[in-house]
C-alpha cells in the first residue's frame, strides 16, 4: 500500500465513477467535483503534518501551471483538524491550485484513503483511472507521463 | 459549482508563524504516515556539564560536547549519527564507590563515543544496521545491531525485532598487565500500537547475555560472576491533550538479571508549548533497585575467594531525578534548548525496604545546552 | 487484535482503528518516543554508570567502561 509508483486502481475500481466530493474552499464557497466533468483531475488528500505532502506541493504547482491549458485540474483536500495548521503550511508552501477543507475526514473515508498523502487520477468522464499512495520526487516523472497520456485521451 | 483553479487568496492572508507546527514537519513517528526516511537534514550540537558530589566535597566533573545528525540518503535510506567526547576529572576513576576515597589521586580520563545507524526503507518494512563505538584509556567497546520493523497495513501497529552483539576490551591504566575481554549478545522484540488519535504505546523486551570480565579492576577484592544475563522490559506511553496542546510521556522499565538485581524505573515528562516559540518540559524519574546477590556493605569481605563487590551501584537503593527543559524556537528551523536536572540516590529510597545501609547519599547535577538546526 | 485488546486493557484506552488522517496529533514531535536523541544518550550514559540496571533502548548500542 505504500508503493510509490502509480498503481492501477484495483480491477473493481478501474473506470468506476469517482465518489462524490463536495467541499468548501478557504472562502467558504462550495465546490463539487462533478462540476469538473470534461477535465482530467489530479485529486490529492493531504495534511500539514505529513512530510511527503510538503514535497508534493511544488510538483503539484508545476503540474497545474503546465497542464491547466490542456484541461487538467489539480485539487487538494486538506484533512487537518485545525484550520490554523493548514494555514501555516500553506504560508510556507504556497499552492497555486484549489485547496478544499475537510476537517471531519468524511471525504477521505468515502474515497478509501489508506495513508498520507493519497492521490487519485480521474479522467474526463469522471472515472478513477489510478490511485497513488505517498510521494517521492523520483516518481514525479512517471506521474507526469501518466497524466500527459490521460490528457491526450478525449 | 466549478472548481476555482486558483485560490491564491487562501494563503495570501498573513498567518501566525506557527513555529511549533512547522517544526512538527521535521520528525514523525513511523506510524503517522507513509514510511520514509527523514525529509530534511537535522543537526544538533550540545554541551553537557555534569557534576556529582557528596556531603564532603565535589567528586567528579564531566564536560562533553555532543553532536547528532539525521539525514536522508536518497529516497530509500536514512542515516542517524551521534558523537561525543567526554572529559572526566575528579578524585578517582571509580568515582562512585564508598571505598574509593582510599586512592584519592586526581584523574583525568577521556571517553570518545560514536554511533551510527543506517536504515533502509521499503514500503512497509524498515531494515536498520547500527554500529557503536566507545573508547577510553582503559576500556574499549564495540557494538553492532540489526533490526527489522514491520508496519501493519493500517499503519497502526509496528513490530520490531533486533539482534545485537558487543565486544569490550578492558585494561587498567595503573596495571598494564590486566587485559580482559567481555562479549555480549542481545535480542529484542517490540510492538508499537496506535491506541487512539491521541495515544500511542510501545513495549520492547530486550534479553542480553554477556560473558567475560565484569569485575572492577580498580576496586580492591572486587570479584563478580563471569557472566551476566539481563532482561529489560521497557514500555513507553505517549498521550496528547488537545485542549492544552500538551503531551504526556510515561516510561516504565522493569529490569532483572542473573546477578539478582531487580529494578523498576518510572519516568514521566510533560511537554507544554507556551506561545508560538517556547516549549517547557518538566520531568520526574524514580528508580529503585534490589542489590546484586554478591554485594556487601562490609569491607573487607567476610570470606575471601567468593564473589564480592562493595560497589554501591550494585547495592539496594532508590534514586530520583527532577528535571526541567526549556526549548526556544528561534525560527521554524532553529531551536535552542537548555536542560537542567538534579539526581539523588539514597539507600532509604529503595522501594519496599531499607536498602544498603552503608551507602552514602549521592547527588549529581547536570546541565545541557543545545542548538538544533533543520536544513531544508 | 488480541494484542490490541491486551494493550487497551492494560492502559484503559480505546483501540478503535485510527484512520490515516486522524494522526495529526500523533505526528507532533512532542509525541515521539525519542523526541531528543542527544538527551536520551546522555541519560543512558549517566544512569548506566550510576545504577545497576540498563538496556531496553535498542540493540547494538554498545557499552562503556562506566559500570
Amino acid at each position: 500500500m505504500l508503493t510509490l509508483a502509480w498503481v492501477p486502481a484495483r480491477a473493481a475500481d478501474t473506470g468506476v465513477p469517482a465518489p462524490a466530493l463536495r467541499l468548501l474552499d478557504g472562502q467558504g464557497r462550495q465546490h463539487d467535483l462533478a462540476g469538473l466533468r470534461g477535465k482530467v483531475v489530479y485529486l490529492d488528500f493531504w495534511a500539514s503534518w505529513c512530510g511527503p505532502c510538503r514535497q508534493s506541493f511544488p510538483w503539484m504547482n508545476q503540474l497545474q501551471q503546465r497542464h491547466a491549458k490542456d484541461g487538467l485540474a489539480v485539487v487538494a483536500v486538506n484533512l487537518d483538524t485545525e484550520a490554523k495548521d493548514a494555514a501555516t503550511f500553506l504560508a510556507r508552501y504556497p499552492a497555486s491550485f484549489s485547496v478544499l477543507y475537510d476537517a471531519a475526514g468524511a471525504s477521505a473515508k468515502a474515497w478509501g484513503v489508506k495513508a498520507m498523502p493519497s492521490s487519485y487520477l480521474i479522467d474526463r468522464q469522471g472515472a478513477i483511472r489510478s490511485r497513488h499512495i505517498g510521494f517521492r520526487p523520483s516518481s514525479a516523472a512517471e506521474l507526469d507521463a501518466q497524466i500527459a497520456a490521460l490528457l491526450q485521451t478525449p | 459549482m466549478q472548481l476555482t483553479p486558483d485560490l491564491q487568496t487562501d494563503h495570501a492572508i498573513s498567518h501566525p508563524l506557527g513555529l511549533l507546527t512547522a517544526a512538527a514537519l521535521a520528525l514523525m513517528p513511523a506510524t503517522a504516515q507513509a514510511v520514509a526516511p527523514p525529509d530534511s537534514t537535522s543537526v544538533t550540537v550540545s554541551y553537557l556539564s555534569y557534576q556529582d558530589y557528596d556531603a564532603q566535597r565535589d567528586r567528579m566533573q564531566v564536560h562533553a560536547p555532543q553532536l547528532h545528525l539525521r539525514t536522508a540518503l536518497g529516497e530509500r535510506f536514512g542515516l542517524e549519527m551521534a558523537a561525543t567526547v567526554e572529559t572526566m576529572s575528579g578524585a578517582s576513576p571509580e568515582f562512585h564507590n564508598a571505598l574509593s576515597g582510599a586512592s584519592g589521586k586526581g584523574i583525568a580520563d577521556r571517553r570518545r563515543a560514536a554511533d551510527a545507524k543506517l536504515s533502509h526503507y521499503f514500503d512497509r518494512v524498515v531494515l536498520g544496521l547500527g554500529l557503536a563505538y566507545s573508547d577510553e584509556d582503559d576500556y574499549r567497546s564495540r557494538g553492532a545491531g540489526l533490526d527489522v520493523q514491520w508496519l501493519s497495513e493500517d499503519q497502526n501497529t509496528t513490530l520490531v525485532a533486533g539482534l545485537g552483539s558487543s565486544s569490550d576490551h578492558i585494561s587498567a591504566t595503573d596495571r598494564p598487565l590486566i587485559q580482559q575481554r567481555r562479549h555480549g549478545k542481545e535480542a529484542m522484540l517490540g510492538l508499537t500500537q496506535v491506541l487512539s488519535p491521541v495515544a500511542i504505546v510501545q513495549s520492547n523486551l530486550t534479553y542480553s547475555r554477556g560473558h567475560g570480565y565484569f569485575s572492577d579492576s580498580y576496586k580492591a577484592l572486587d570479584r563478580r560472576p563471569d557472566s551476566r544475563h539481563q532482561l529489560a522490559w521497557l514500555t513507553r506511553y505517549r498521550h496528547y491533550l488537545p485542549a492544552l496542546q500538551a503531551a504526556v510521556h510515561l516510561d516504565y522499565r522493569y529490569y532483572r538479571d542473573s546477578w539478582g538485581v531487580r529494578a523498576h524505573s518510572l519516568e514521566t515528562s510533560w511537554y507544554q508549548p507556551v506561545g508560538e516559540r517556547w516549549l517547557l518540559q518538566p520531568s520526574l524519574r524514580y528508580h529503585s533497585q534490589a542489590a546484586a546477590r554478591f554485594y556487601s556493605d562490609r569491607f573487607p569481605p567476610a570470606r575471601f575467594n567468593t564473589l564480592y563487590s562493595a560497589d554501591s551501584r550494585l547495592g539496594a537503593l532508590g534514586a530520583v531525578t527532577v528535571g526541567l527543559k526549556a526549548s526556544w524556537h528561534y525560527s521554524a528551523q532553529t531551536t535552542v534548548a537548555l536542560l537542567a536536572e538534579h539526581y539523588q540516590q539514597r539507600a532509604s529510597w529503595h522501594a519496599g525496604g531499607q536498602g544498603s545501609t552503608a551507602m552514602m547519599p549521592f547527588k549529581a547535577n547536570w546541565l545541557s545546552l543545545g542548538v538544533g538546526h533543520r536544513f531544508e | 487484535m488480541r494484542i490490541c485488546l491486551l494493550l487497551s486493557m492494560t492502559l484503559l484506552a480505546g483501540c478503535a482503528t485510527v484512520q490515516p488522517w486522524e494522526k495529526g496529533h500523533l505526528a507532533k514531535p512532542i509525541m515521539a518516543f525519542d523526541p531528543d536523541p542527544l538527551t536520551a544518550r546522555q541519560h543512558k550514559q549517566i544512569y548506566t554508570s550510576k545504577e545497576a540496571a540498563s538496556g531496553g533502548q535498542g540493540v547494538g548500542t554498545g557499552g562503556c567502561g562506566c559500570n
